[in-house]
């Protein structure tokens, strides 16, 4: 691997079904820099999102090989691969996921809670920074259900960040929201890519956002189509 | 561990409805089992104490009717009953089987002669005069009151009986006793050792049974006590005989009764159980998308599935507590309230804080493997199923 590359992919396949098998990826070589702000376009049903979800160890490929870090992940168990997980990434996606029954504190702190198994001053420092960060102190003692929709994907960055994680794994994060919010959010993730050197890899319909990006991934029908670098 | 906790707690309070409806019905269920539990037992040691509280439980005699026992043999069977723990009243008494003699008529009676154990604290003969003389004679006996319902005899009166040698001795009536079972009330004679020996002209003490009562816990065990001690004192002249034995009908009817509550009370716990069980099943369907994306920041699956193991405990505990004051609760106003015609208890209450309790540890247990089911659910749950079905 070279010596940037934070996630490499080789010859990726994904095929589902086995009665009737489905190919969605076909043999995808994909690597992404430390660092670097990369988007990935393309139609409903392109294997975008599935290429997502293997690049973040919630899907296994059927076929090929995926490194993050130093670590092959094919060969790593379900807990080690919770642990990766916990450590090196973050997700956003189109909905935000945040547990209802916690307020925004609460849910920025779990990844934080998982890994260290308690909560402690520190953590609460960090959660109520990257809530600052995120514009959202006055409402962090909401529940995740007494918010708007903007500051629900907020408050889910800063719980992506909590782990200050390498990389940071988004699916269509602004898919939900008004064009305000949309901007908002892309503005916090740029900020934050360029701040703390977090890698973002960020699925999108919107042509706005994927221009913005410092790399532009096309997957069409499980190839990649164009892979474009500014 | 500890976040588990927490989400557990979290997840029974953010839905308090369902929550306080599931601890509701451990609570009834445990209820329910304290107080048929208790009852039945209540119930049991009544009927027990009733029936055969008054009477030997287990009794050492000779194979052959009223012989006596070799004094030599009293003293050592004495000894060794004396020494053990499950026996709580022993004691020797004399039989001997004569007649009533009056000028136109006879009947058969059992003349007893009790030592003070037995005549107090096994048969309770002190408690169970219904009448007696405030001046007691040389030479009163106590007689049931069967004799004074059917022949017409009343206190002081003189009462003769056929001795050894075919004549008759003259006695004096100091008292009847009713032990509540007309067969006795009508044939017993109750004197004392000098009557009996110038009775049946013997020149000292004769026994022709020991008899014991054996402690609550171990009523149930008579037949294995009296078979052990067969084994150990008994010459092949003497046998041990226990109410079991004497008593098989209502031995069957006392068995019976527990094993019909055990039924109910099993019954009640399979109920809890799948209650509980299919609550928390259907709340991994509702907590599922929270369980897929704590896994999929990085929860681990054992650490998923105690957040279902803690809720089950949570709500065992909560239910069992709401259980036990239910049932004390019921059980005491039962007592309180559903009484004899006398004023007393149609069943008296014995709280037995062993069974109280174990019934709730019962359906803490019980809740903690209800919960086993949707822990391994939720370990199962795969959150790209979520993420992709949102």
């Amino acid at each position: 691997m070279h010596v940037n590359e934070i996630l490499k992919m080789e010859g990726i396949n994904k095929i589902y079904g086995e009665a009737v098998q489905t190919q969605v990826l076909y043999d995808i070589n994909l690597s992404f820099q430390a660092g670097s702000f990369n988007s990935i376009i393309g139609q409903s049903g392109s294997g975008k999102s599935t290429l997502l979800n293997i690049m973040g160890t919630l899907d296994r490929p059927t076929s090929g090989k995926i490194q993050i870090g130093d670590e092959e992940i094919s060969k790593l168990s379900a807990k080690k691969l919770s642990l990766l997980r916990n450590d090196w990434l973050g997700f956003v996606f189109q909905f935000h996921y945040l547990l209802p029954e916690f307020t925004a504190l609460e849910n920025v702190l779990i990844p934080y809670e998982i890994k260290h198994g308690k909560v402690d001053a520190t953590g609460i420092k960090r959660a109520k920074e990257l809530l600052n960060l995120v514009g959202l102190e006055e409402v962090q003692n909401n529940l995740a259900t007494k918010m708007s929709g903007g500051q629900q994907q907020r408050t889910a960055i800063a719980r992506a960040m909590m782990n200050q994680p390498k990389i940071i794994l988004a699916d269509e994060p602004t898919g939900n929201l008004d064009t305000d919010s949309t901007e908002m959010v892309y503005e916090l993730m740029r900020n934050i890519n360029e701040e703390f050197k977090t890698t973002f890899v960020i699925i999108t319909h919107d042509k706005k956002i994927a221009e913005k990006a410092d790399r532009i991934v096309e997957i069409k029908d499980g190839r990649i189509n164009i892979d474009l670098s500014k | 561990m500890k976040l588990g906790w927490k989400i557990a707690k979290r997840f029974l309070r953010s839905n308090i409805g369902q929550t306080i409806l599931i601890i509701v019905g451990i609570g009834i269920g445990v209820s329910v089992q304290i107080f048929i539990g208790i009852l039945i037992q209540g119930l049991q040691s009544s009927l027990i104490n009733k029936t055969i509280g008054n009477s030997s439980q287990v009794t050492i005699q000779s194979k052959e009717n009223l012989q006596p026992i070799p004094t030599d043999e009293v003293g050592d069977i004495m000894a060794l009953l004396k020494k053990d723990q499950r026996f709580e009243e022993t004691g020797t008494v004399w039989d001997y089987t004569t007649i009533i003699k009056e000028e136109d008529t006879s009947y058969p009676v059992l003349v007893r002669s009790l030592d003070s154990s037995i005549q107090n604290r096994l048969y309770g003969i002190k408690d169970k005069l219904v009448e007696k003389s405030q001046n007691p004679s040389d030479n009163g006996i106590l007689i049931g009151v069967g004799f004074r319902d059917k022949y017409g005899y009343a206190l002081g009166e003189p009462i003769k009986l056929l001795d050894q040698s075919g004549q008759t001795i003259e006695f004096t009536i100091d008292g009847f006793f009713d032990l509540q079972v007309s067969g006795i009330n009508e044939s017993w004679v109750i004197l004392n050792d000098e009557q009996m020996i110038k009775l049946t002209g013997n020149s000292s003490k004769q026994v022709t049974s020991i008899q014991t009562r054996l402690t609550e816990k171990n009523v149930f065990e008579a037949d294995i006590i009296g078979k052990s001690l067969s084994g150990k004192v008994l010459n092949s002249d003497l046998e041990v005989v226990n109410w079991k034995e004497e008593n098989s009908q209502l031995l069957s009817g006392l068995q019976g009764q527990s094993v019909s509550s055990l039924m109910i009370q099993i019954f009640v716990l399979v109920s809890v159980v799948l209650g509980i069980a299919s609550v928390l099943a259907i709340s991994v369907m509702q907590k599922s998308k929270q369980i897929g994306i704590l896994k999929a920041m990085g929860m681990t699956n054992r650490s998923t599935s105690f957040v279902f193991l803690f809720q089950g405990l949570l709500l065992g505990l909560f239910g069992a507590i709401l259980g036990i004051a239910l049932g004390v609760g019921l059980l005491v106003s039962f007592t309180f309230f559903v009484k004899n015609p006398d004023g007393s208890a149609l069943i008296p209450l014995q709280i037995n804080a062993g069974f109280i309790l174990a019934s709730g540890g019962v359906a803490v247990l019980a809740s903690l493997i209800a919960s086993l089911i949707p822990a391994s659910k939720s370990k199962k749950l795969n959150p790209i199923d979520i993420i992709k079905n949102n």
